[in-house]
C-alpha cells in the first residue's frame, strides 16, 4: 500500500505508483496538459513552465512535469486560471519566436504550433523588435540550428547528456541572451545526433539532409526497418508522391530501439533517390558494358551461370530481405545447381560456422536486446558495439549509467565503451579462443598467468566482477566465433563459462552480434555452403527432406565458403559468380585479393543499385531495388523477425529482387511460382523451422522474435 | 598559449576541493583568467581536460558569467559599478569622464593596452558609492579628479 | 389584333435599328471582365526583383484539385532567389486541373501568387498546359 499514492486529477480519482508525476498521472486519466520541455524517456527539467497546473494547498501553480505525487493530491486542469496560465506561457514563449511557420521544417507538425492553436492566445501583444541571431548555424555536417525559434526547453541537451552521454552541445551565455551552442571549433559530432532534431518541439534543430525537402503533409509515412546494422530499429520512411525518400523518423519499439536512432541510419536516406542508381540491365558485349532489355540480360546471366555448370556460385546479401535471400540460394541449389552459396566472402575459421550454427540451433544464442537492461554484469566479447550496431550501445551506456550494471568489454581495442567498462580486456586480435578459455578456466579458480595477450590479473579482476553477477548478459560478436582462429574453442569456452555460472545459480542470456541488417536472417534461410536452409547440415537425410520440401533433389554434397570461392577462382575451380547486393571488390580488408579473383572468373552477375566495382566488372549487370521499394522482412541481432513494406514506386526499370531471381527462374525454365511476397514468407515458414507459425500479419508492426530454448 | 604550469597545478588542486568536479569550472576560469588575461578558447579545452568535463560546460560557464573577459583585454581593467547607489550618486558621469579622458567607449581597450574600461552591476560596497574596481582594487567614493589620480597612480605602476 | 401585331413588330425594328451588341469579336476585340476575375496565375515578385515566393507549398497544401507541386531549396550565397533562407526551385500548376476557385492566393502568406484575368492559355497538348515557374513567374 506504500508503494501507491491515491489522488484526484479534475475531480477524478487515480490510484498509481509512489513517485509519479503528476503528468504522468493525468495522462493515465487521458488528460492532456500542454508541454515542450517534458519527456517520458529523460528526466524532468520544469525549464519551458507550459505544464502548469493548481494543486490544492500549493499557493502557486505547480509544474505538473516535475512534481511527483502525493497521497490526497488534489490537481485542477481544467478551471479557468489554468487555461489563462497556458495561454500566457505560450504568449512569453512566442514572443521572440520568429514564426516563420511557412518556411519551417516543422510547420505542420510542430509542438509549438499545436499548444498554440489549442491553448494559445489568438494574436501577440508584443510589440518591440524581437530577439535575433544568425541564423541558420550549422552544427554540424548534419545538424542545423536556427536560435530564433528556440524555445530553451533543453531536450536536445539533455539528450545528449542523459542518454547518449555525448554532451557536445550546451546552453551559453545568460537569460534573455540564453542560446544552445557548441563549443567553438568542436563539431556537434554525437552519433546520435539526429534524435535530437526529432526531439526539438520546435523548429530549431533541423536535419541538413532533409532541409526544405518536403513539408510534413505532402509526405507519406511506412513503417520500416533501418537497414544500416544488426539492431534492426524500426523507422518509418517518409516520402513524397511515392517518388522520393525524403527523410526517415524513427518509431519506437521498446524491445529494440527505444524510439532512437543512431546518425548512421538516420541520415542514410539519400542513396535511394541518388541520380547514379542504375535504371536499365547492362551486358558487356565486345568489352563494354552497354544497356540492354531485360529479356536480353537474364538469358545472358543465366546462359553464362549455366555453362559453368558446377563450376557456378552465387553470394547473397546481408542487407537483403529474407525472401529475396531464401529465393536467391533456392535459384542457385535447384537451377544453377550449386551448394556454392554464401551471404559474404570474409574468410572463415574452419569450423566457425559450424560452431555459430551449433549455438543458434541449440539455443545457447537465445538472448534479447531487452536482457541488457536487466541483467547486473553485461559482457561484450568482440564487437566495438558503439561503431557496430550503435543503438545498442545506447541500451548499454544506460543500463552501466542508470542501473548501476556492470560492463565486461573484450575488444582488442580501447573504443568509445571502454570508458563504460568496469574491466576492460583489451586482448590480441587472434586469440579470441585463448581469452574465453583462460576467461572460463580464472571463473573456476584457475587462473592462467597470461591468456589472449592479456596478464592473468586482467582476467582474474572479470572473473570476480562475473562471480558476483546474478543476471549475466553476454554479447558476442559473430566474427570472433565465426573468422577468429579456432571458433570452436572460443564457442566451448563460452559454453563452459555459461555452464558455470548457471550452476552457481546466475541467469545467463547470451546474445549473438551480427553486423549486417540482415546477416541472421540470411544465415537463417539457408545463405549457407554448409547448410541447407534452417540450418540442415548437408547430407543425405537433410537432402531428402528439402527435396520433399521444394519437390525437387538440391545439390548433396556442401559447397564452398565465400573465401573458398575467392582461392578458387583464381585457379579455375570457380568460373561463374552471380552476386546479389554486394560489392566484394570494395571490401575493407581483401579488395585487391578479391577483385583479382573476380577478374579470372569467366562470368559475373551482379545484382545491385549502383555501378560497384563489383559491378564494373560484370558481365551482366541487374538493377535491383532499395529496401524503400520493396516489401519482406529483416532477421535482426536478436533473431527478430520484422517487416519492410514497400515506401516508394522501384526506380526507372529496376526491379525487386525477388522479380530478379524469379524472371531468372523463368528464363531458365524453373517452376518458381508465387503469388506475393507473402507467399515468398509463407515457404520459408514452412521450409525454415525457425520461422514456423509465423506469417506477414503475426509478425505485426514491431516485430517477432525466434528463439529455441535450452 | 598553453596554460602556465603552475596555473595547471593550482586547477588541479581545486577539482579536489569540490564533492562534484563540475562545481571547479568557475575557479578554474579564475585561474586561467588571472594566466592569460583573458579566457582564451585553448585555455577553456584544456581546463575541460583537466577537470574531465565537456568543453561545451566549460564553455557555458564562462559564457554564463558575464564578467569573464572573453576578449584580450588591458593591464587594468576599470569595472565602475552602475547599479542603483552608485548610480543614484552620478557613476553614469563617472563613466562618461573615464570614456572622454581615455578616448574609448564602454567594452573597449585604450590603444596602448594599459585600460579597459567596462561598468559592472553591484559591488557590493554601496556605502562607499560610487565604487569602481580596477583589477583586485577598489576604489571609493569616487569623483573626477580621484580618478584622474587613480589613473596616473596606475599608469606609473604600469611603467615601473 | 392589328394594333398588337404592329407593337411586336415596333419591338422587334427597334432592336434592329438601336441595336446593341452583345457578341464580342474575340481575339480582335476583348472584353472587359470584371475587376475580381480569377484566371490565370502569376507569380509576382518583390521591387527589387527577387521572387516573392518563398516555396512554402501552402497554396499546394491549399489546393482542392492538387494541381500545384512546390520544390523548395536553400538560397545560397551568389544564387538568391528570394528573400529569406527558402525559395521555389520547382514551382508547377496543371492549369487544366485547376478550377480557379483561388484557395491558393488566400493561402499564400506573402502574396506571392495572384489569380489575374489572363484569360487565353488554351493550347493543343496536355503538356503545355503545366505551368512551370518560368511562366508564371511575372517578368
Amino acid at each position: 500500500m506504500a508503494d501507491e499514492v491515491n489522488l484526484t486529477i479534475d475531480g477524478r480519482q487515480i490510484t498509481v505508483p509512489k513517485g509519479t508525476l503528476v503528468i504522468e498521472a493525468a495522462k493515465k486519466l487521458g488528460i492532456e496538459i500542454p508541454i515542450f520541455c517534458y519527456h517520458p524517456k529523460m528526466e524532468p527539467v520544469g525549464a519551458c513552465r507550459q505544464c502548469l497546473v493548481e494543486i490544492e494547498g500549493f499557493p502557486k501553480p505547480q509544474v505538473s512535469c516535475s512534481t511527483r505525487v502525493a497521497d490526497g493530491m488534489v490537481v485542477r486542469t481544467n478551471t479557468p486560471e489554468v487555461k489563462q496560465m497556458w495561454e500566457i506561457v505560450l504568449e512569453f514563449l512566442l514572443i521572440n519566436h520568429p514564426l516563420d511557420c511557412p518556411v519551417c521544417d516543422r510547420g505542420g507538425e510542430c509542438p509549438l504550433q499545436d499548444n498554440t492553436f489549442r491553448y494559445g492566445p489568438p494574436d501577440s501583444r508584443f510589440e518591440h523588435e524581437k530577439r535575433h541571431f544568425e541564423k541558420p548555424v550549422a552544427l554540424s555536417s548534419l545538424v542545423v540550428l536556427d536560435r530564433e525559434r528556440c524555445i530553451l526547453c533543453f531536450r536536445c541537451v539533455r539528450f545528449q547528456r542523459e542518454i547518449a552521454d555525448q554532451p557536445d552541445i550546451q546552453v551559453f551565455n545568460r537569460g534573455y541572451g540564453d542560446y544552445i551552442g557548441i563549443f567553438p571549433g568542436r563539431p556537434f559530432d554525437s552519433n546520435f545526433s539526429g534524435n535530437t532534431i526529432e526531439l526539438c518541439p520546435v523548429g530549431a534543430l533541423l536535419s541538413s539532409v532533409f532541409r526544405f525537402r518536403a513539408r510534413p503533409w505532402e509526405m507519406t509515412s511506412t513503417e520500416s526497418i533501418c537497414p544500416n546494422c544488426g539492431v534492426g530499429c524500426n523507422i518509418r520512411v517518409n516520402a513524397r508522391n511515392f517518388r522520393r525518400v525524403v527523410r526517415y523518423l524513427s518509431r519506437d519499439n521498446p524491445e529494440v530501439d527505444g524510439g532512437w536512432l543512431c546518425d548512421r541510419g538516420r541520415f542514410d536516406s539519400t542513396f535511394i533517390n541518388d541520380p547514379e542508381r542504375l535504371t536499365k540491365p547492362l551486358v558487356r558485349r565486345n568489352g563494354e558494358l552497354r544497356e540492354a532489355t531485360w529479356e536480353e540480360a537474364l538469358e545472358a546471366a543465366v546462359d553464362g551461370m549455366k555453362a559453368a555448370g558446377l563450376r557456378a556460385a552465387g553470394i547473397g546479401s546481408a542487407n537483403r530481405t529474407n525472401e529475396q535471400n531464401y529465393l536467391f540460394q533456392k535459384f542457385m541449389r535447384l537451377v544453377i545447381g550449386t551448394n556454392n552459396i554464401d551471404y559474404t566472402m570474409e574468410p572463415m575459421a574452419p569450423g566457425g560456422t559450424d560452431a555459430l550454427v551449433a549455438g543458434l540451433t541449440s539455443g545457447f544464442f537465445s538472448g534479447s536486446i531487452r536482457d541488457v537492461a536487466s541483467s547486473d554484469v553485461i559482457v561484450s566479447f568482440g564487437s566495438d558495439i558503439s561503431q557496430e550496431l550503435p543503438v545498442l550501445d545506447l541500451w548499454i551506456k544506460k543500463a552501466v549509467r542508470k542501473n548501476g550494471s556492470k560492463l565486461i568489454f573484450a575488444y582488442p581495442l580501447r573504443a568509445e565503451l571502454a570508458k563504460y567498462a568496469s574491466s576492460f580486456l583489451p586482448y590480441s586480435y587472434g586469440k579470441e579462443a585463448g581469452f574465453a578459455a583462460g576467461l572460463a578456466a580464472a571463473f573456476v579458480g584457475k587462473a592462467p598467468e597470461q591468456a589472449g595477450g592479456l596478464s592473468g590479473d586482467e582476467i582474474e579482476s572479470a572473473a570476480k566482477i562475473l562471480s558476483e553477477a546474478k543476471i549475466v548478459a553476454l554479447l558476442v560478436s559473430r566474427s570472433v566465433i565465426e573468422s577468429a582462429p579456432d571458433g570452436m574453442e572460443t564457442y566451448r569456452a563460452l559454453e563452459s563459462l555459461v555452464g558455470t555460472l548457471e550452476a552457481r545459480g546466475a541467469r545467463v542470456q547470451v546474445m549473438l552480434l551480427v553486423d549486417g541488417a540482415n546477416t541472421q536472417g540470411g544465415m537463417d534461410v539457408g545463405l549457407l555452403p554448409g547448410y541447407y536452409p534452417g540450418y540442415r547440415k548437408i547430407d543425405e537425410s537433410s537432402c531428402s527432406e528439402i527435396a520433399e520440401l521444394w519437390g525437387a533433389e538440391p545439390p548433396p554434397e556442401p559447397g564452398l565458403t565465400g573465401w573458398d570461392v575467392v582461392r578458387e577462382a583464381r585457379n579455375g575451380g570457380v568460373l561463374a559468380l552471380w552476386v546479389m547486393g554486394q560489392d566484394p571488390a570494395r571490401d575493407l580488408v581483401r579488395a585487391k585479393e578479391i577483385a583479382e579473383a573476380l577478374g579470372k572468373l569467366d562470368f559475373l552477375v551482379v545484382q545491385d543499385y549502383f555501378l560497384t566495382e563489383t559491378a564494373r566488372m560484370a558481365n551482366v549487370v541487374l538493377p535491383s531495388c532499395t529496401f524503400a521499394e520493396t516489401k519482406g522482412t529483416f532477421t535482426n541481432t536478436e533473431r527478430r523477425v520484422q517487416r519492410i513494406n514497400q515506401a516508394i514506386y522501384p526506380m526507372s526499370d529496376s526491379d525487386s529482387d525477388t522479380d530478379i531471381i524469379l524472371k531468372a527462374a523463368f528464363t531458365a525454365g524453373a517452376q518458381f511460382e508465387y503469388g506475393r511476397i507473402e507467399s515468398i514468407f509463407e515457404e520459408i515458414a514452412r521450409v525454415v523451422p525457425q520461422y514456423g507459425g509465423l506469417t506477414f500479419d503475426s509478425i505485426g508492426p514491431f516485430g517477432r522474435q525466434w528463439e529455441v530454448r535450452r | 598559449m598553453k596554460i602556465s604550469g603552475e596555473a595547471q597545478r593550482r586547477i588541479l588542486d581545486a577539482k579536489t576541493r569540490y564533492p562534484s568536479r563540475s562545481s571547479a569550472i568557475l575557479p578554474a576560469l579564475h585561474i586561467l583568467e588571472e594566466d592569460q588575461g583573458y579566457v582564451t578558447e585553448e585555455g577553456m579545452a584544456e581546463i575541460a581536460g583537466l577537470l574531465d568535463m565537456p568543453m561545451s560546460d566549460v564553455g557555458g560557464v564562462a559564457s554564463f558569467y558575464s564578467m569573464f573577459m572573453q576578449r584580450p583585454s588591458g593591464t587594468y581593467r576599470l569595472d565602475v559599478c552602475r547599479t542603483l547607489s552608485c548610480a543614484l550618486l552620478g557613476s553614469e558621469h563617472l563613466v562618461d569622464y573615464l570614456s572622454e579622458k581615455l578616448g574609448i567607449k564602454v567594452g573597449e581597450t585604450t590603444p596602448d593596452g594599459l585600460f579597459t574600461l567596462r561598468t559592472v552591476e553591484c559591488l557590493g560596497d554601496c556605502g562607499k558609492a560610487p565604487v569602481m574596481m580596477a583589477g583586485d582594487t577598489y576604489y571609493e567614493d569616487l569623483t573626477p579628479e580621484k580618478l584622474d589620480a587613480i589613473l596616473d597612480d596606475l599608469r606609473r605602476k604600469a611603467e615601473a | 389584333m392589328i394594333a398588337e401585331l404592329f407593337k411586336g413588330l415596333a419591338v422587334t425594328m427597334k432592336h434592329i435599328v438601336a441595336r446593341k451588341r452583345v457578341t464580342v469579336e474575340y481575339p480582335e476585340v476583348r472584353r472587359k471582365l470584371p475587376p475580381r476575375a480569377r484566371w490565370r496565375h502569376v507569380l509576382l515578385r518583390h521591387e527589387d526583383g527577387l521572387e516573392r515566393c518563398i516555396g512554402c507549398s501552402l497554396c499546394a497544401g491549399a489546393c482542392p484539385a492538387h494541381c500545384i507541386l512546390v520544390i523548395a531549396a536553400e538560397n545560397r550565397e551568389g544564387a538568391r532567389y528570394s528573400p529569406g533562407e527558402r525559395y521555389a526551385q520547382v514551382y508547377e500548376i496543371n492549369e487544366l486541373r485547376c478550377i480557379f476557385c483561388g484557395y491558393c492566393q488566400d493561402a499564400c502568406p506573402v502574396e506571392a501568387i495572384i489569380l489575374r484575368d489572363i484569360i487565353d492559355f488554351s493550347d493543343y497538348s496536355r503538356t503545355a498546359e503545366i505551368y512551370t515557374k518560368d511562366m508564371l513567374l511575372a517578368p
